[in-house]
């Protein structure tokens, strides 16, 4: 007779075991025997998604009744504390009855929210979610936020991602700064504010990507990777200098990206030669360029000439409206400033032009450990011409490869 | 060139073996142990067979020295050599599920217990029993308690060819019609299950006709034939 070792492992082994399955598999497991009746019961994560139930029907008040009747069921039979919680089903429209569920969780010490509403209006998360003190990672998406006014933050909160939220100014800076343990903040497609203001001390990593008016790090020293991205090109000119003032509170970045028309937000007010402090940490760096652009191309040249320990670059040209028709620049050759560390470009997206030829050919003489160059234009049209030039920059790294590839 | 720092791990049958400290240090509870002095000489692990721990060994072997690349194409190969590694009797699964619990090696405990949770994965109750010896110590009224506290994950839906029409159904019933028998018992646990050849309104029929068959069946009267259900299990004729 065989021995059953499966019923007899720890419970924290027979969780793990099932928390690799749907929440449905879990739960039948409990007709095997006796002792398996409850097992599932016990599971500190629960999982509500596209997986869960495959829905045969396509009837919308059918599908929303079956979804509540399982999460219900489940919460009711489950059994100890739930950490984590996701609720995510493409068939899920705001229905109320997550308030109650989120009441319950809030019951249940829950330290991982996940709620992604696919469908239908922003909800309006309920206040029991704000009393929730154990929470570490909260990630919402198509929702409104609003705290009540005794909100004073989630103390143990360590990573929050909203996407697709509706939050006001002031709730957003509270938000941020009542949470004194974030580490690791994601903000896609927000309304409701429109100037971040930062302060989080122990903030490592920011990915934002939206519409803002301003942004500044008041308080967020630690911060490592950043990722930016302003849909918008409509500029405000209140600074003196967007770049310095982007840079001086960032003097552990490790990881920068620059998206959409955020090089052109940097390029508004003064722009150096070359930063005050230079970013010693900076080894990866993706901008997205306008090279019609002279600001934008001077303030990418400062940000490179800034970094001295930079061994990646991306560049992702931005085919914009060709503005100043005729406009050359002229980037100097600097023999003060050499991309040592520089071992690996990407290029991408370009035509071809004479701005991004310069600087293709300032890189390439300025970078004695270049390994690899990779250049992928936009379309196909001036290929021919784009390759004959690329074959006539000097080069300062003998083992420098230059990979051309087709659009 | 300074020698390679080593220690000593004794396994329950008296095997010893010599593995780098950073190897072993991949086991949390070992590296506890290093770091808190008490490494000198042998460890013993009372709770590890040889043969275990040579695998044990092994795995984090692999898993040490491919920490330092982060490249794309070395995590394929790791992955590719955890599911050979992995392919291991039932019984030598569970014993390193074991191992890798006590010895608290994550990635091993992550695999091993991955592992498991596939072998359950789209499989019936008496399929899962069957592959890990479980005996079923539920009476019928016991086992249709739990059926019923948890029905929504026992449901199976059949639906029509073109997707208009379903119809929820307890498995139990749903057994009645031998070829929707066959289907759950070949593995078809996809929750919903196709029926090109029966229309909403036959189905119907069949669906109520075997309801009558299980209450029949449970108050021990005679059940009586309908046309609908022998169309069911003729495919061919409905």
């Amino acid at each position: 007779m065989e021995l059953d070792e499966i019923s007899n492992l720890p419970g924290h082994v027979v969780d793990q075991i099932l928390s690799q399955l749907s929440i449905r598999e879990a739960v039948r497991t409990s007709v095997l025997s006796s002792k398996w009746r409850y097992k599932w019961a016990t599971l500190p994560n629960l999982v509500f998604d596209n997986e869960c139930y495959s829905f045969s029907s396509l009837d919308q008040t059918v599908v929303k009744s079956k979804l509540v009747n399982i999460v219900d069921h489940v919460l009711l039979l489950h059994n100890g504390p739930i950490y984590k919680f996701k609720l995510s089903h493409r068939d899920l429209q705001g229905i109320s009855d997550i308030d109650r569920w989120i009441l319950h969780l809030s019951r249940h010490s829950i330290q991982e929210f996940i709620l992604e509403i696919w469908k239908g209006q922003r909800y309006k998360m309920p206040s029991c979610l704000f009393s929730c003190q154990h929470l570490i990672h909260l990630e919402l998406f198509n929702c409104l936020l609003k705290p009540p006014s005794t909100f004073k933050g989630f103390k143990s909160l360590k990573s929050l991602d909203l996407q697709h939220v509706t939050l006001g100014q002031a709730v957003f800076e509270n938000l941020i700064s009542s949470c004194p343990l974030l580490e690791r903040l994601t903000l896609m497609n927000f309304d409701g504010f429109t100037y971040l203001n930062i302060e989080a001390p122990n903030l490592q990593f920011f990915d934002i990507g939206g519409v803002f008016n301003d942004i500044s790090f008041e308080n967020a020293f630690q911060l490592a990777v950043v990722s930016i991205g302003l849909y918008d090109k409509r500029q405000s000119h209140a600074n003196s200098s967007n770049l310095l003032k982007f840079f001086v509170h960032l003097p552990h970045i490790r990881r920068l990206e620059i998206q959409s028309y955020f090089l052109k937000y940097l390029s508004i007010g003064f722009v150096p030669g070359k930063l005050p402090n230079p970013c010693f940490n900076l080894n990866y760096l993706s901008v997205r360029i306008n090279f019609n652009d002279v600001d934008e191309v001077l303030t990418a040249l400062c940000i490179l000439r800034s970094s001295p320990n930079l061994q990646e670059l991306e560049v992702l040209a931005r085919p914009e409206e060709q503005a100043a028709v005729g406009t050359v620049i002229n980037i100097k050759e600097d023999n003060n400033w050499s991309c040592h560390q520089l071992r690996l470009v990407k290029i991408l997206g370009i035509s071809g032009i004479k701005p991004e030829l310069n600087f293709i050919n300032l890189l390439l003489s300025t970078s004695p450990g270049l390994e690899k160059m990779t250049v992928k234009p936009a379309t196909n049209n001036g290929g021919w011409e784009l390759l004959k030039d690329l074959l006539r920059f000097r080069r300062a790294s003998v083992q420098a490869e230059i990979i051309y590839m087709d659009p | 060139m300074s020698s390679v720092k080593k220690v000593t791990l004794k396994s329950s049958d008296g095997e010893i073996f010599e593995v780098e400290e950073t190897v072993a240090m991949e086991s949390q509870t070992i590296k506890g142990l290093i770091e808190d002095d008490c490494a000198d000489n042998a460890i013993p692990l009372p709770n590890v067979t040889g043969h275990i721990l040579s695998l044990v060994i092994q795995y984090c072997k692999e898993h040490t020295s491919s920490s330092d690349s982060n490249s794309s194409k070395s995590n394929e190969k790791l992955k590719a050599w955890d599911t050979q590694f992995i392919n291991v009797d039932l019984n030598v699964l569970f014993d390193l599920i074991m191992a890798a619990n006590y010895l608290n090696v994550k990635g091993l405990l992550d695999l091993t217990c991955q592992t498991v949770a596939d072998m359950i994965k789209e499989k019936t109750p008496e399929q899962i029993r069957a592959m890990f010896n479980i005996v079923n110590d539920f009476t019928p009224e016991e086992e249709e308690e739990v059926r019923r506290e948890n029905a929504w994950a026992f449901e199976i839906s059949l639906k029509n060819n073109n997707v208009v029409d379903t119809f929820e159904v307890e498995e139990s019933m749903a057994k009645e019609l031998q070829t929707i028998k066959n289907m759950i018992e070949d593995n078809y646990t996809d929750s919903v299950i196709p029926l090109h050849n029966v229309t909403s309104d036959i189905l119907e029929l069949v669906i109520e006709d075997c309801k009558k068959h299980v209450e029949a069946a449970e108050s021990e009267s005679e059940p009586s034939y309908s046309l609908a259900s022998k169309l069911i299990d003729d495919p061919l004729k409905a």
